[in-house]
């Protein structure tokens, strides 16, 4: 297991998010996190990366405890996260914005290569190489940002909301860079409103409800799951 | 029709602003935070400049070599165990700390050196360039070659270092720059160690060419403010096109109001463009 | 609520002791420092009303504080009764911040309080170049004597007044709707726009409730103290006085400029003779306090000694 998560306890001042909450991803996985708005979704990721200090619980990642550290020291140890919203840098151009995803010790040791497959994973960015990234498509800057996660060389990556806002075609792309990404040897934790999307593209995944881990298990099991079926798709079980 | 030789030397004098002005916007481009004190830390490098003039006959310019790194270290002391505390907590609380600061420096230069006026005369800084129409004092000049190396130097290290482009990507989004590894502190306490370089030159340039005095450090605040106001944030020519016209305008109206009352004018077009056009005429932010 | 009542009476009998003390045959340098006690308690008002209930760190605090100074000894001059000095003072003020208000609300807090920086500074080469009356003190310089005498007791009286009204009416604003707009804008600006708040009229009206505040405390120091020049009277120092008394005393409280104030008045006494070192050791002391204690003195002894903090703010 590369990242384990053990009864993980987050809160925001007095309110508590997130209520034991233990999962964990190996490496050569897609996982999914689902769950409505305001489940605890996207805390989970930045207690992960270190943006939340947890209250109680453990965070391993291969056998390192990460509960405490900076995100910066984290990004070093390599977990990378790309955020909700994209956020790339603006007035930075898109080879600008790579070049800083390897600021890293360890990442700029292999930034040439990462360079190529990010490069390789999304042609357009090569194309772009030297637009101002706040000039992309929507579709173009979560690309930018997957990219800029990628080049800290991470073994696993967090993606949080990475097909809000895009156009179908786009977001197929994107997964289907995630398939390619999960080759490489990366493991992929990624937050999705669409429970359907979640469940095509990962192996396995977690529900989340109300900052409680509801349901966990392959896909292929929660497609079978009358509650997933009613509540999300509709189908009602009579 | 005026004669050309106060454009041209409020325009000079531009340069100057521009860098007196460079720290200041490095660091509210960073952090956020308005370093009120930054005017007082210009002067204490004028000061120190003056310290080894008058004590160790060292030329201010090449006093430069000292000030640089000590100015450096100071910044990013100041920023790492001082200001730094308090971004975290609120806006004002950096101010408040910022304010204090000011007057402690105030008071301390007013202990050091007496509240007389004092200025750093070398034995160039008295000589003029006489081109016939125009007249220009050579420190003018002098400051503005300076003031144009600084600004193209620190465009270079911005635009084509790692740790130029992470201190831009952090003034742009604070977290993303945190999720690619940047630690944030450092990038604060550089760019503080940065802006603090920066008015040292300015600082030595001023002495060099403008009588100071304990209390200067608020006019050199106020300028560098209005440089950034009318300039706006977030672009380097932005900066340099207002100091020119916040020189332009100070020197031409010293021609026309007197001396005295030259402040008064910039003062006012600061207050103007606040009211106007607060953004600035070329703000990217 | 019953320990609020009391430290509210404690302050009560403390105000209540230096209002009447000096009539009690105390000497003369002891009630010197109960009317600057008043005074600097009205300064801090006047910033505490802007600073911790308005969201705006003000730096202009002296450019009113001199304006109030200059207009009742220039009117004394013209042999203008000074109560009337007083009301032109305040009239003045509430202009001045009008026209402050113009160029300074428009963007966030910072560009208000650099804005704010700019003013006292403009004042003081105003009042340099400009002299209206061909009077002159000392050396030739820009400054001005108070014409007409004013007896000691009354002064300090009147400062007693001014200090307490200033308290008074802090209590009176928070406790009022006005104050609860005020707290709305302080917290979040662009959220209280969106409910319906008109967010520059009651920044204005704070404005100048602080102005005039303020206004009247340079109006009684000067009464008090007979003589202004340029230098002295928009002299940042003023500014520093406020700040200091309600961070120390703690900001966004009743309590806390009383209690600052208080603080910052031995402190000068402290520091009397050393005249020169004084604004180095109060920046000293406001940092100490930023960093060691920032919800100040009221707000740690609320802590320590009361189990609920002291509520004064809403």
């Amino acid at each position: 297991m590369m990242l384990s998560i053990e009864g993980l306890c987050v809160s925001y001042g007095r309110l508590r998010v997130l209520t034991e909450v233990t999962l964990h991803v190996s490496q050569g996985e897609i996982v999914a996190l689902i769950g409505a708005n305001g489940a605890g979704k996207s805390t989970l990721l930045n207690a992960i990366s270190g943006f939340l200090r947890p209250e109680s619980g453990r965070i391993l990642f291969k056998g390192t405890e990460l509960s405490g550290l900076s995100p910066y020291e984290i990004v070093e140890l390599g977990i990378a996260h790309v955020p909700e919203g994209r956020r790339v840098f603006p007035e930075l151009t898109v080879m600008d914005n790579l070049l800083l995803g390897a600021y890293t010790k360890r990442a700029r040791k292999r930034l040439k290569e990462n360079l190529d497959f990010v490069f390789g994973l999304f042609p357009r960015l090569a194309e772009r190489r030297f637009q101002i990234a706040k000039t992309l498509s929507g579709g173009e800057q979560q690309m930018l940002a997957i990219g800029r996660g990628l080049m800290s060389d991470p073994q696993v990556l967090l993606l949080d909301e990475v097909s809000l806002g895009l156009a179908p075609v786009v977001v197929n792309a994107i997964y289907l860079a995630l398939k390619r990404i999960r080759e490489r040897g990366i493991a992929v934790l990624f937050v999705e409103q669409s429970v359907k999307k979640s469940l095509e593209e990962a192996d396995r995944a977690y529900l989340l409800e109300a900052g409680k881990v509801v349901l966990s298990g392959s896909c292929e099991e929660l497609k079978a799951y009358p509650a997933i079926k009613e509540a999300y798709f509709g189908v009602c079980e009579t | 029709m005026m004669e050309p030789t106060p454009f041209l030397m409020g325009a000079l004098l531009g340069g100057l602003y521009a860098l007196l002005a460079l720290g200041l916007s490095l660091v509210f481009g960073v952090m956020r935070i308005i370093n009120v004190a930054h005017g007082d830390f210009v002067l204490l490098a004028t000061y120190l400049a003056y310290a080894l003039f008058t004590y160790a006959g060292v030329d201010p310019f090449l006093s430069l070599c000292l000030l640089v790194p000590a100015m450096f270290l100071f910044g990013f002391i100041v920023q790492r165990y001082l200001f730094s505390r308090f971004l975290l907590r609120s806006a004002e609380a950096a101010l408040i700390v910022a304010f204090g600061m000011s007057l402690v420096i105030q008071n301390l230069h007013q202990i050091l050196w007496s509240p007389m006026s004092r200025g750093l005369t070398t034995p160039y800084s008295l000589k003029a360039l006489d081109l016939g129409q125009v007249f220009i004092p050579f420190t003018y000049l002098l400051d503005f070659l300076v003031s144009l190396g600084a600004m193209v130097a620190l465009h270079a290290f911005l635009s084509k270092t790692f740790l130029g482009k992470a201190i831009r990507a952090a003034s742009q989004d604070l977290k993303a720059a945190q999720m690619v590894g940047i630690n944030y502190r450092t990038v604060f306490a550089v760019s503080f160690g940065i802006a603090m370089v920066t008015a040292a030159m300015a600082g030595i340039c001023l002495g060099l060419t403008f009588p100071f005095n304990p209390q200067s450090g608020v006019s050199f605040l106020i300028i560098a403010f209005g440089v950034v106001i009318i300039g706006g944030l977030g672009s380097m020519i932005g900066t340099f096109l207002g100091g020119v016209i916040l020189g332009v305008a100070q020197v031409v109206s010293a021609e026309l109001l007197g001396s005295a009352a030259q402040m008064l004018v910039v003062y006012a077009l600061v207050l103007l463009i606040l009211a106007l056009r607060p953004q600035g005429l070329f703000g990217v932010r | 609520m019953r320990k609020a009542f009391d430290t509210l009476v404690l302050i009560f009998i403390w105000l209540g002791v230096c209002l009447v003390l000096p009539f009690l045959g105390i000497p003369p340098k002891v009630s010197l420092y109960l009317f600057l006690f008043f005074v600097y308690l009205a300064l801090a008002n006047s910033w505490n009303l802007l600073a911790g209930f308005s969201g705006l760190v003000s730096l202009c605090t002296s450019a009113f504080f001199g304006l109030a100074g200059y207009c009742l000894i220039l009117l004394s001059l013209l042999k203008v009764p000074l109560w009337i000095g007083f009301i032109v003072g305040l009239i003045s003020n509430c202009l001045l911040a009008t026209l402050i208000a113009i160029p300074t609300f428009r963007l966030s807090g910072i560009y208000f309080s650099i804005g704010t920086l700019v003013i006292p500074e403009a004042m003081r080469i105003i009042f340099f170049l400009w002299r209206p009356i061909k009077g002159t003190v000392h050396g030739g310089g820009a400054g001005y004597m108070l014409v007409g005498k004013v007896g000691m007791q009354s002064v300090y009286l009147l400062s007693a007044l001014v200090g307490i009204l200033s308290v008074a009416v802090l209590y009176w604003i928070v406790n009022s709707e006005f104050g609860l707009g005020l707290a709305a804008i302080r917290d979040n600006q662009r959220t209280a726009e969106a409910s319906g708040i008109n967010v520059y009229t009651l920044k204005l009206r704070s404005f100048m409730i602080s102005a005039c505040i303020a206004s009247v405390a340079g109006s009684t120091f000067y009464l008090y103290q007979g003589y202004i020049e340029p230098a002295s009277a928009f002299n940042v120092k003023w500014t520093m006085i406020a700040m200091l008394s309600t961070v120390i005393g703690g900001i966004g409280t009743i309590k806390g400029p009383i209690v600052g104030s208080a603080f910052v008045t031995f402190l000068h006494f402290l520091l009397a003779r050393y005249g020169t070192l004084s604004l180095m050791v109060q920046g000293l002391v406001l940092i100490a306090v930023m960093l060691l204690a920032p919800q100040g003195l009221v707000g740690l002894l609320g802590q320590r000694f009361w189990p609920k903090v002291l509520e004064d703010k809403h």
